[in-house]
């Protein structure tokens, strides 16, 4: 709760994050966005989410074989835009014949589109909406979900996610951005074990922490909120 | 009150054209009563007229339609509850069409949004009582005595019956059909998804749990029309790409459907819809007062058909002229005046059978544009008491 150590804590850690993109904390928080200074919009890479539901188990298994899926050069690039991904509604059922969906998830509720410059996701776009939400949506998330074991030589991994009270789409965002960020950095290894926990609230900034998603506080924009940290599991 | 639609008994099927003989079932979109019958509703009023009477001399040929339908619709039960707060102490009895056609455009014009809760009172009211507002009863008794005076059958301008569906039932059909995207368990909107035939998705019910007039109307053709062998959708083509959806949804569910849709008349070059304004000089109303006098009853009935829907055409391609429509007020009175009025049967369903479109309906603009011939023949007698 030690307001202004966490705030200043948070700070640093997204300038972390920034400076991997070559973007200054004090031009992303001017601008009020994540935009690339220099980048022309229609060369921005995105990424599309679809769903039509939210079941998270299958939908974060599709994000991490998403991610470790793409090719090497397209992860860095995307990873330098900080993995933008745009989220949908749509059936990724329905879409399937007409559009190449690089992955859909194991139930069919959620899709993804690899990154690309937005232009070339024009015709698919055309057909679906921006997923927008009374929020908060999360009811029927369960408060820890187990997504995969760890296999001889990996670690148990757990992503702790402070977002549900948020819009379904915001918390996508979110969770999305920090299970595609875990893999391209190398935190979350085919080998890993994961379980999400969701928390109500994350206040302190984990030494540990593998991988930290800090955005500005989509309540209260003039601070900084830690919405999800990766680390590893502490043996109980 | 019942359907006013032409109920005619099936007749024995004859061996020439058995496709013919099905009913053909007629489903236009209703005007809302919220204004005065503007030359947009004029020309859909009078190509629906011509062709039901045209069609129902070939084949059965009867109306579906429900006010309720339509009533229930965000934008009648929005200007309902508009008039309600901003003028209150109204009495309709003598609030003309045109007052108040003006507030609606005021409605349209102040953007307002509604509460769910006041649009969920209304439509209560509407769902339950058949309730109609006393500013649209008053629009909707002109535009009867207007029917009445441009000689067209009453298609079920007051017919409310309660909705075939409820909207959950309306929703679990379409969940069934497979062209449901219901997005409520994550407090989203509700879609209807055709994406797979390359049809962009279409909101139903937003995300406070508002549904849309295209809601309304599924909820009564969905199963009306499975009990029809044909439906023919008609609206205007503003309204076509949701048409076309429900064509669409209707096929999967069974229901063979075909559509019309009808440009909307251009007035001073613009096609504009009737929320916003601009048709004050060219009411039914104002029509009425300037021709039937000076050309009587069958003339001017006629010379309104000639002018919208063959001048017009179906498309909005052509400008609303008066001189124009004068022209064929002029032409309509010496076609009167010369045609034989003949009464052979026979010969008119010879001549309507020459016009039926692939969709099994007489085209009234094919029909209409007989008589526009500089010297059309006598025979064309026969046409006169559909146009008149």
């Amino acid at each position: 709760m030690s307001g202004t150590a966490t705030q200043s804590a948070l700070r640093e850690r997204l300038g972390q994050r920034l400076a991997a993109s070559g973007v200054s904390l004090e031009e992303a928080l001017a601008d009020r966005g994540e935009a690339l200074p220099g980048d022309a919009p229609e060369g921005r890479l995105e990424a599309l989410l679809i769903v039509r539901g939210l079941a998270l188990e299958p939908l974060a298994r599709a994000a991490v074989a998403f991610a470790r899926a793409l090719a090497p050069d397209l992860k860095t690039a995307w990873h330098r835009q900080f993995t933008r991904t745009q989220v949908l509604a749509g059936n990724p059922g329905a879409l399937q014949a007409r559009f190449p969906l690089t992955l859909v998830a194991s139930d069919g509720s959620a899709a993804f589109v690899a990154p690309a410059p937005a232009r070339s996701h024009q015709a698919l776009k055309r057909l679906l909406r921006s997923l927008r939400t009374l929020g908060p949506g999360g009811a029927s998330v369960a408060t820890e979900v187990h997504i995969a074991a760890a296999s001889p030589g990996g670690r148990a991994l757990r992503l702790s996610v402070a977002a549900l009270d948020l819009p379904v789409e915001r918390y996508l965002v979110h969770l999305n951005h920090l299970l595609c960020e875990a893999v391209l950095e190398g935190h979350l290894t085919a080998q890993d074990g994961l379980s999400i926990v969701h928390v109500q609230r994350l206040e302190a900034l984990p030494a540990a922490a593998l991988v930290a998603r800090v955005h500005r506080d989509e309540a209260n924009p003039e601070r900084l909120r830690l919405y999800g940290v990766l680390e590893e599991e502490r043996c109980a | 009150m019942t359907s006013t639609a032409c109920d005619c008994p099936a007749r024995p099927a004859r061996p020439a054209t058995p496709a013919a003989q099905a009913p053909l079932v007629l489903a236009p979109v209703l005007v809302t009563p919220t204004k005065p019958l503007t030359p947009s509703h004029v020309k859909a009023l009078l190509w629906l007229d011509v062709l039901h009477k045209a069609t129902a001399r070939l084949r059965p040929t009867v109306y579906t339609t429900n006010r309720r339908a339509f009533d229930v619709a965000l934008q009648t039960v929005g200007f309902w509850a508009y008039l309600d707060e901003r003028h209150a102490a109204t009495e309709y009895g003598d609030a003309t069409p045109d007052w108040i056609g003006a507030r609606y455009v005021e409605f349209h014009a102040a953007g307002a949004k509604l509460h769910p809760e006041t649009v969920a009172a209304y439509r209560r009211r509407v769902e339950t009582e058949g309730w109609v507002h006393p500013a649209s009863d008053r629009v909707l008794a002109t535009w009867q005595h207007e029917y009445g005076i441009l000689g067209l059958g009453d298609p079920g301008l007051r017919r409310s019956v309660p909705l075939a569906y409820t909207p959950d039932q309306a929703l679990a059909r379409l969940q069934a059909l497979g062209v449901l995207l219901d997005l409520r368990p994550l407090r989203g909107a509700v879609f209807i998804d055709l994406t797979e035939q390359g049809i962009p998705l279409r909101p139903l019910v937003d995300t406070n749990g508002v549904d849309n007039y295209l809601l309304g109307i599924l909820r009564e053709l969905m199963p009306r029309g499975a009990e029809a062998e044909r439906l023919l959708l008609l609206c205007d083509e503003e309204l076509a790409p949701d048409y076309l959806l429900l064509e669409r949804i209707l096929a999967r569910a069974g229901v063979a459907s075909s559509r019309l849709s009808l440009g909307r008349v251009s007035l001073g070059g613009a096609v504009r819809s009737s929320r916003a304004g601009g048709w004050t000089e060219h009411t039914a109303g104002r029509l009425i007062d300037r021709y039937l006098p000076r050309f009587g009853t069958p003339a001017f009935r006629l010379g309104m058909r000639l002018y919208f829907i063959a001048t017009l055409g179906r498309t909005a391609g052509t400008t609303f002229s008066f001189p124009d429509l004068e022209r064929a007020m002029v032409k309509a009175e010496r076609l009167v005046a010369a045609l034989p009025p003949t009464t052979d049967p026979e010969q008119r369903v010879a001549i309507l059978r020459a016009h039926v479109h692939r969709a099994g309906y007489v085209d009234p603009y094919r029909l209409t544009s007989l008589l526009q011939a500089n010297r059309p023949d006598p025979a064309l007698g026969a046409l006169l008491p559909l146009f008149t």
